[in-house]
């Protein structure tokens, strides 16, 4: 049973990567992540200066042979900086993506699965949640745990796990009202061995595609909350921290936020891209409006 | 008309429920006892004792819940920690700055969409269509408080075409009201003009293939009247729907937009509220959003009824 | 006889597919006299649909083209028009009545408005007048209750009273000539013989032309004068109506003739033509229709035969024309 079951899954992830192959763009999107990522990790071998040496006899400098981006008020290397900052935005955006699935998966399952007053109950309750304009529900977060990057991600993976429920409980119903799911369940297959085996494989194509979305969507709301000071406290910086500390200095060094703007900017852009090309690459049947 | 607005309001009324009772639990996840807060590290255990008796908050919590309920919905959103004013009061102070701001975004984002979408819409593949809808994909990866500064930077700082922050009211000068408003209201309307730029090229590719716009191209209308009026009017179902959705978004982005741009509106009050820990304050702006959020749905499921007769209530 | 009112010419139209460039009409000509009603029969697919919108210059482009022939109107090439008088000869001098009135209504203004928005662009009038001739042109099709329909939105209308209103909108600008694609089929069979009914009456009272285009030879039969059939993008034969059902002069034609369900004999199987239509790039060799027909010989895979008069006016595209007998309706 379970090799008749894995059989078109198989093909079907081949005929994906033929299709994902093909989308130019998207490679190139990934192409970059992956390079953003390994810059990240080796940011103290690759960066030319340590992110936190001063320099007050270049301070506020813009971008020069020895300073790339330029210096920021301390006299630190904007360049170092941003390297370093990434690894914070990056890491913040996978743990607010990783909230998300934890809290929006098993309820979506759950009322996927069981169905009745459980699923009125579920859908309610993120009704209720969607309802609140989501940065503000963000801050009221924040306001209530305190400002910190944890306690934002926290509130950011709470403001995305809706589309999350939703998407497990749309993938859970349909995969349930299966001829071969019916007769499992008559022949008294339990609900965890459905989820294992039915479910879970169909749900992950999608998913992923709403990932790589929502992943941007993070970043974009770690810098906002970070800029406003309610996200990465000092000493750690991200590239939206460093945004709003160059706030002040807007009129006398442009660099100090041109740069760490434009690593959000086209790090989501690749993001989405990338979502868009999974989502072209998956089949008609599994595709999903976002 | 007016019974289907009542009927859509009553339909509110749990989902308002709900929202209540998550707002309420703000206080009781906060860590640490508001009365101790209150009373000042000196206090006496007898003094912190009395404030919490006066503050109710040795009642069952179902009671405090009803009890704050009733006056909220009296207009009661309590007493400002930080500056001991009735919270309503400071938030229909700076009400209308948010609201303008929020209202001219929304206009600017369908000035932009409309156009650009219908144009793309009907030439899908052309160099137009081509360079919108990268067009599109940057305007959605852009941080707004990113773009909002580049603004400044380029067109307050460098070149002082507009003013860098301040508010002035549209009563006091409608020309400076204008300039004011201008900047901040393209930065935060953007996004919004994105996606509703996607949604409506979409819509529009697939309306321009139904029959009744070969109808009226047949009727001999010029090609202008066939896409604007004709198409364009069904094509607009969908994005009303979007712009429900983008309108409750944007209002969570005027938090940001009024930080850099000096605004004294609702946001501004939000994140000084995180600082000071004014937690009624807080649970006033949140209550504040909602309401104007389900207004707003409430205002596009009535604006349905112009562009799709089917769904007319009668 | 005063020349014809609509004459096309060797009309050739390409689409882009799959394939590459086909030609899905092919040097097809036709002629509508005024006041008269001319039938223009094929199945799905035979062309006779894009030769009509080619007539209104709204093949749809891309993917479709017209790259030949010529087609006057009144004396003047459509084809060669500019792009603004071509609108003014569009829902003024020449209207059309399509097939779905459900769809080809816009669902999201009145009926009044989606009449009077022809009238006020094509004759003038003020917002006032144009509604007043919406009523009237509603009245002449017999809705009722004008007045109070014609602010009425498409859905509200039953599918018989939305064609009604299709040909109130074709009719509001007093056309010359009427172009109706299958304007029955979409409707019941009750309502298909009234709205037939109200075609052939309008047309004569207001004596413009018509060209009706469909793939029934029994609504043929009720309203046409004259009848052009069409078979994989060519005119296979033109006659008079009668004529065309006595005496059928191309192979194609007979076995239209023998399926009507109409002019079957009781207790007899219906007859059909074997086989399908050819595809656009797959066209046969020779005769078009000499895969389907049962007079077919070694002659018809070679050679492509011409549009050949019997006489009379009766014209054929048959290389064995004067061969073979075949049987009409009658």
């Amino acid at each position: 049973m379970s090799d008749v079951a894995a059989a078109p899954s198989q093909s079907g992830t081949v005929r994906f990567l033929r299709r994902f192959r093909r989308q130019t763009l998207s490679l190139w999107a990934l192409g970059f992540l992956i390079v953003l990522t390994l810059l990240a990790v080796f940011a103290p071998w690759v960066a030319p200066y340590d992110p936190l040496q001063q320099d007050l006899d270049h301070v506020l400098e813009g971008p020069s042979a020895d300073h790339w981006f330029g210096t920021d008020e301390l006299g630190r290397d904007v360049l170092s900086r941003v390297l370093f900052a990434s690894r914070v935005s990056l890491l913040a955006a996978v743990q607010a993506v990783l909230i998300a699935l934890a809290i929006g998966v098993p309820p979506g399952l759950v009322a996927g699965m069981w169905g009745g007053w459980v699923d009125a109950l579920i859908m309610r309750a993120t009704d209720a949640l969607m309802s609140f304009p989501p940065l503000i529900l963000a801050v009221a977060i924040i306001a209530v745990l305190g400002p910190s990057l944890t306690n934002a991600m926290i509130a950011v993976g709470v403001l995305l796990s809706p589309t999350f429920l939703r998407l497990m409980r749309a993938t859970t119903l349909s995969v349930a009202q299966e001829t071969y799911v019916e007769a499992a369940q008559s022949i008294g297959c339990t609900r965890g061995w459905i989820i294992r085996k039915h479910v879970l494989p169909n749900v992950v194509s999608p998913l992923f595609v709403q990932i790589s979305v929502f992943a941007g969507v993070a970043m974009l709301a770690e810098a906002g909350l970070s800029f406003l000071g309610l996200g990465t406290q000092p000493p750690e910086s991200s590239w939206g921290a460093m945004v709003g500390r160059g706030f002040r200095y807007i009129a006398h060094a442009p660099s100090l936020i041109v740069f760490p703007g434009l690593a959000i900017a086209v790090t989501v852009l690749a993001l989405y891209v990338l979502g868009d090309g999974l989502r072209d690459s998956l089949g008609r049947e599994t595709r999903q409006e976002s | 008309m007016l019974r289907f607005v009542l009927q859509r309001l009553l339909a509110t009324i749990p989902l308002l429920l709900i929202v209540s009772l998550l707002v309420f639990s703000l206080v009781l996840l906060i860590p640490g006892d508001p009365a101790f807060q209150l009373a000042g590290e000196d206090a006496t255990p007898e003094e912190v004792e009395a404030i919490r008796e006066a503050m109710g908050l040795n009642d069952p919590v179902m009671v405090r819940y009803v009890r704050w309920l009733g006056g909220v919905v009296q207009g009661d959103l309590g007493t400002s920690l930080f500056s001991d004013q009735p919270v309503l009061d400071v938030l229909l102070e700076r009400l209308p700055v948010t609201l303008s701001l929020a209202v001219t975004a929304i206009l600017i984002s369908l000035a932009i969409a409309i156009p650009a979408g219908i144009i793309t819409g009907t030439r899908p593949g052309s160099l137009a269509d081509r360079v919108v809808t990268v067009g599109s994909s940057v305007g959605l990866a852009v941080p707004n408080f990113w773009l909002g500064l580049m603004l400044v930077l380029l067109l307050a700082i460098r070149h002082a075409w507009f003013p860098a922050t301040g508010y002035v009211p549209i009563s006091d000068s409608v020309s400076g009201w204008w300039a004011h408003i201008v900047l901040p209201a393209f930065t935060l309307g953007l996004a919004a003009a994105a996606i509703l730029t996607r949604q409506l090229r979409g819509a529009m590719v697939d309306v321009m293939d139904q029959d009744y716009v070969r109808t009226a191209r047949a009727k001999g209308l010029p090609e202008r009247a066939v896409t604007v009026k004709h198409a364009f009017k069904n094509a607009a179902i969908p994005m009303v729907t979007i712009l429900g959705v983008q309108t409750n978004s944007l209002l969570g982005g005027t938090i940001i937009v009024e930080q850099i741009f000096g605004m004294p509106g609702i946001g501004q009050l939000a994140v000084a509220s995180v600082f000071t820990r004014d937690l009624p304050m807080i649970q006033g702006v949140v209550i504040m959003a909602v309401v104007v959020a389900v207004l707003v749905n409430l205002l596009v499921d009535v604006s349905y009824g112009y562009f799709n007769p089917k769904v007319r209530p009668k | 006889m005063a020349g014809p009112l609509l004459d096309i010419e060797g009309l050739n139209v390409d689409f882009l597919t799959d394939q590459g460039w086909v030609t899905v009409v092919r040097d097809v000509s036709l002629s509508v006299a005024p006041g008269e009603t001319v039938g223009l029969v094929g199945e799905s697919g035979s062309g006779k649909t894009i030769t009509s919108l080619s007539v209104m210059r709204l093949v749809p482009d891309p993917p479709g083209r017209i790259t030949g022939g010529s087609i006057r109107f009144d004396g003047r090439d459509l084809l060669t028009l500019p792009e603004r008088a071509m609108r003014q000869v569009r829902g003024n001098d020449i209207a059309m009545v399509f097939q779905e009135s459900m769809t080809s209504l816009n669902p999201a203004f009145t009926i009044g408005d989606q009449i009077a928005e022809a009238v006020r662009h094509h004759l003038g009038l003020g917002r006032r007048a144009a509604v007043d001739r919406a009523v009237e042109v509603l009245d002449l099709v017999g809705i009722p209750a004008p007045r109070d329909r014609v602010d009425h939105y498409p859905h509200e209308f039953s599918g018989g009273m939305r064609q009604r209103a299709a040909i109130a909108m074709a009719l509001a600008c007093e056309p010359r000539l009427l172009i109706a694609d299958e304007p029955t089929t979409a409707l019941d069979v009750t309502v298909q013989a009234q709205v037939l009914e109200l075609l052939r009456s309008l047309q004569q009272r207001l004596g413009m032309a018509m060209l009706f285009i469909t793939h029934n030879l029994g609504v043929v039969a009720d309203v046409c004068d004259r009848v052009s059939v069409m078979y994989a993008g060519q005119v296979v034969e033109v006659a008079d109506v009668v004529d065309l059902f006595e005496a059928p002069a191309h192979p194609y034609t007979e076995g239209l003739l023998r399926s009507m369900p109409q002019l079957g004999v009781r207790g007899e199987p219906l007859a059909t033509i074997p086989g399908n239509p050819p595809l656009p790039w797959a066209m046969p060799e020779g005769c078009r229709f000499h895969p389907r027909c049962p007079y077919a010989t070694d002659a018809c895979r070679s050679g492509a035969p011409a549009l050949t008069e019997r006489g009379g006016g009766h014209f054929s595209r048959c290389l064995r024309l004067a061969e073979i007998e075949l049987t009409g309706a009658v």
